[in-house]
């Protein structure tokens, strides 16, 4: 089974189980039949969504620069030309 | 991400001739000696590992001299046994000419010249360059200096602690990271791996990113098992590796952007990248 798949699956079933529970066939209370229930799938899209927000927002956050490397990597540049030249490569 | 992954042109079918080889008859020669980090070299005296770059060009002619510098100082600063198999597919700008007086002045047995006649894509030419890499251990880099060498010793290092099937570069855990992008690409970056991770969850940090070393018979296994092509090329060989069971390990770069020309990231290649993931997603 591929991923896509087993994830199609997984929803279905989870998508199954919401609609038993609004048709009234699960031994749901009162409450959570009227007012949980319904607004179940909002909740796993919001859910999902802050989940997306926050995963991307901090990593973005935590993205380090490295100049230093830059830096490093231009004056190794500049000695690699040297270097070269001298031994008759041609260099732009 | 150089540009040579960002317009790679369909190519025959390669995975057709799979030759799945017993990956575990080799790392059996491979000590597993804990390396002195004292000296900050690998001691590698004892051991007769090699290491074969694979370094696919395409008008890469003004970096091409200097990752080839950088690579031989990095090599010879830590004794290690190596060679640089230079793929160019048939560049326009001299990128060959160049790779040759490279060859005069590095030798042979360090550089050798493995180019192709036209533009075949990223995949068959590392299949080409495996096939005469003569390493028991192959490395995969950009040629757009925009992943150094310097990593390299650490990424031997970290194998040699567990024996592990490959070792691959990541930019987000810390220690790494990258220069010259903007918020935008970051964003992009970040946002890919994000739902790359989400559909396919590879268990690795850096999917994109295409900086690391493979024991040869384990790249050519995951190789020819491997479909997509541009950018969820590497991707895909991550994702096959987990398939296989193979044991990944991560070491942080550094990654500094396209100095010499300029990387390419605009609308097609975010399509494409959605397109291939989706393909992944549904095939594996």
């Amino acid at each position: 089974m591929t991923r896509a798949q087993r994830i199609g699956a997984f929803a279905v079933i989870a998508g199954s189980v919401w609609v038993l529970g609004m048709l009234g066939w699960l031994p749901l209370s009162e409450t959570v039949q009227g007012e949980v229930w319904p607004a179940l799938p909002l909740l796993v899209l919001v859910l999902l969504g802050a989940y997306a927000f926050i995963n991307i927002g901090y990593n973005l956050l935590v993205f380090r620069e490295c100049p230093e490397a830059y830096y490093e990597l231009m004056q190794e540049v500049q000695e690699a030309k040297d270097d070269l030249r001298a031994k008759n490569v041609d260099i732009a | 991400m150089s540009r040579f992954h960002v317009s790679i042109t369909p190519e025959p079918d390669f995975q057709s001739s799979t030759t799945n080889k017993a990956h575990s008859q080799q790392s059996s020669t491979l000590p597993l000696s804990k390396p002195s980090y004292a000296s900050g070299h690998l001691n590698m005296s004892n051991s007769h590992n090699k290491y074969s770059v694979l370094l696919p060009t395409y008008n890469e002619r003004d970096n091409l001299p200097i990752i080839t510098w950088l690579l031989a100082k990095t090599f010879k600063e830590h004794n290690l046994d190596y060679e640089i198999i230079i793929i160019d597919d048939a560049s326009p700008d001299g990128t060959l000419e160049v790779a040759k007086q490279l060859q005069s002045v590095y030798g042979e047995n360090h550089i050798v010249l493995r180019p192709r006649a036209g533009k075949l894509g990223l995949g068959t030419a590392y299949i080409h360059g495996i096939q005469n890499a003569t390493g028991n251990f192959v490395i995969i880099m950009d040629a757009d200096m925009s992943h150094h060498p310097k990593a390299i010793p650490e990424f031997i290092r970290k194998q040699k602690e567990r024996d592990y099937d490959i070792v691959t570069g990541t930019r987000y855990v810390n220690g790494g990271g990258v220069y010259g992008w903007d918020l935008r690409r970051k964003l992009t970056s970040r946002g890919a791996n994000f739902i790359a991770d989400l559909l396919l969850s590879p268990g690795v940090s850096d999917l994109t990113g295409s900086f690391r070393l493979y024991k040869k018979d384990v790249l050519h296994q995951i190789i020819n098992a491997t479909i997509s092509k541009g950018y969820v090329f590497q991707m895909e060989m991550m994702v096959r590796a987990k398939q296989f069971n193979f044991s990944v390990a991560e070491v942080p770069i550094t990654f500094v952007d396209r100095v010499y020309g300029e990387s390419k990231l605009g609308a097609n290649e975010i399509v494409g990248y959605l397109k291939g993931l989706w393909t992944l997603f549904t095939s594996i």
